[in-house]
């Protein structure tokens, strides 16, 4: 019964906080909301486990990016995404800013995309990035260096670091890119 | 101006998350148990098909190297042997009526295995393939002890006589800590039986009382979709009222596949087991005894000691004498399994299948 209290209470806190991780990722809602889903399923399947993780979020946001990217989940779900996202209705409260920021973020590769949502969204360090998505801490220097400036002409917020100005004032991680 | 570009993006994603609606966490585990079911099926799949594969190289290669003359290819995986008492004409071959030949397979239609009982109730009824029964109480440390009494053929109480036989060799050990005598019955189990067979189970110990043991118990075998299953009908008496309880098979016995001196090498020692069913420890001695302790959890307190006597394809099989003077020889019955590693046995018990440690 704790278990099932302690998954209850870890998914009602945190579910829509992914959903808007993984949205932001991939940039389609009715994938990440069911991929957000499945992870949570196959979660509870091994809830001892997971909840003995440090972050059972990033488990949870890991499996979900990863659902959300298979080629073959995709193949499989063409159609019925197709079906969801030609009746799902425009996110309600963007602003055309927002929308500006959304269109951006699709015209960068999912890695670029992935690394700048796990940084400037979660609030991820380069080392946490670099652990949940398994590549090294370059390379994800890399990502988020690339990612920023392909953003630059865009986005007038990455203007500046399109052109080699530091991103966080008041860290060091800016020394890190 | 990346603040901006942070705040921006967070908007985005509360927007996101705040535009779906929270599914229900029932259809959450609902998703998880079709998953669940889909891997099952997927590997029940995969496993039929490397079943085909195998069974078309080995038509191959019968093809190609040739039978011997004078095979039935038909006949040839039977067990039967001379002892065997088919009827004339019937289409289920007897089994061997050997009981040093193993013969009740527990992957067959038979009643032999450790089964599970998926209902509320709970608990666990393994069928051994000398007849011997356990089944599970609420709350019980070790499972009931209990022996097939009727529907027996000669020849299948012949072979349980000769399984006893071999039994109360093995249970013989030089302890002082037991007394348990050596299984006496005289009758058993050997597969396969047919369908509609029923046994009746002479339970009769104080610990079992639950299960209005005295007007005796009954077991069915039913296939359905699911497979085989076996249905437990417990007449009602004074102080309890009959049920009917369906069990699924989810371990397989069979005979002769472990020696005493390899089981007994890998369980020898103590072993405990720390969980919601409470703490379990475990000591099992050179000569085959046992000493099984349950403290607190779920499960009654209690000190069993018995004895290893049997040795099965699954592991060990503990019968524990009886802590209050009775007339059954044996009262509760255990199935100790030993693990992938050295360190780890798996026990079945009233409660079902825990994990033990070694811890010395």
């Amino acid at each position: 019964m704790p278990d099932e209290l302690d998954f209850d209470e870890f998914y009602t806190a945190s579910f829509r906080r992914i959903v808007g991780q993984i949205y932001a990722m991939t940039g389609n809602l009715a994938e990440a909301e069911d991929s957000v889903q499945e992870a949570y399923a196959r979660a509870w399947q091994r809830w001892k486990e997971v909840r003995g993780y440090g972050d059972p979020e990033a488990w949870i946001r890991t499996v979900a990016y990863r659902l959300s990217v298979s080629a073959w989940r995709k193949s499989v779900n063409r159609r019925t995404a197709h079906r969801r996202a030609a009746t799902s209705p425009e996110l309600p409260g963007l602003t055309p800013d927002h929308l500006v920021l959304v269109s951006a973020l699709r015209r960068i590769s999912a890695e670029q995309r992935r690394a700048i949502v796990l940084y400037h969204l979660v609030g991820l360090t380069l080392a946490e990035i670099a652990e949940e998505t398994g590549n090294p801490v370059g390379t994800v220097k890399s990502h988020l260096s690339r990612g920023r400036k392909a953003l630059a002409p865009l986005v007038s917020e990455f203007a500046e670091v399109g052109a080699g100005g530091p991103r966080r004032s008041g860290t060091d991680l800016a020394g890190e890119w | 101006m990346p603040e901006s570009f942070d705040s921006m993006l967070a908007e985005l994603a509360d927007a996101a998350g705040g535009s779906v609606a929270l599914p229900d966490l029932a259809a959450v585990r609902r998703r998880a148990g079709q998953r669940t079911v889909r891997r099952r099926m997927t590997a029940s799949a995969i496993a039929f098909a490397l079943l085909c594969v195998t069974g078309v190289a080995g038509a191959a290669i019968d093809g190609r190297f040739g039978r011997p003359s004078g095979v039935n290819t038909a006949s040839a995986p039977s067990g039967s042997s001379a002892g065997a008492t088919g009827t004339p004409g019937s289409a289920t071959p007897s089994p061997s009526a050997t009981a040093s030949s193993g013969a009740a397979e527990g992957t067959d239609g038979s009643f032999v295995g450790v089964w599970e009982n998926s209902a509320a109730r709970g608990g666990y009824l393994m069928v051994f393939p000398d007849g011997v029964v356990g089944l599970s109480e609420t709350g019980g440390a070790s499972l009931c002890y209990g022996r097939v009494s009727s529907g027996l053929t000669a020849s299948q109480t012949a072979a349980v006589k000769a399984q006893d036989a071999a039994n109360s060799t093995a249970t013989a050990p030089a302890s002082t800590s037991t007394s348990v005598p050596s299984v006496s019955a005289s009758n058993s189990i050997v597969s396969p039986t047919p369908s509609s067979y029923t046994f009746a189970l002479p339970f009769s110990a104080v610990e079992c009382d639950g299960y209005g043991l005295s007007s005796g118990l009954a077991l069915a075998k039913v296939n359905g979709e699911s497979g085989l299953t076996l249905t437990l009908d417990s007449p009602s008496k004074a102080s309890t009222t009959g049920y009917q309880a369906s069990y699924a098979r989810v371990l397989a016995i069979s005979s002769g596949a472990l020696s005493r001196a390899t089981v007994l090498t890998q369980l020898v020692g103590d072993w405990t087991s720390i969980s919601s069913a409470g703490k379990q420890t475990l000591r099992i001695l050179k000569d085959g005894s046992v000493m099984y302790e349950t403290a607190g959890g779920t499960i009654a307190s209690t000190v069993d000691f018995g004895t290893i006597g049997a040795y099965y394809s699954v592991g060990a099989r503990v019968l524990t004498g009886c802590t209050k003077t009775e007339a059954l020889p044996y009262c509760g019955v255990l199935l100790i399994q030993p693990g992938a590693s050295a360190s780890e046995v798996t026990v079945y018990s009233g409660s079902g299948p825990a994990t033990f440690t070694r811890t010395g």
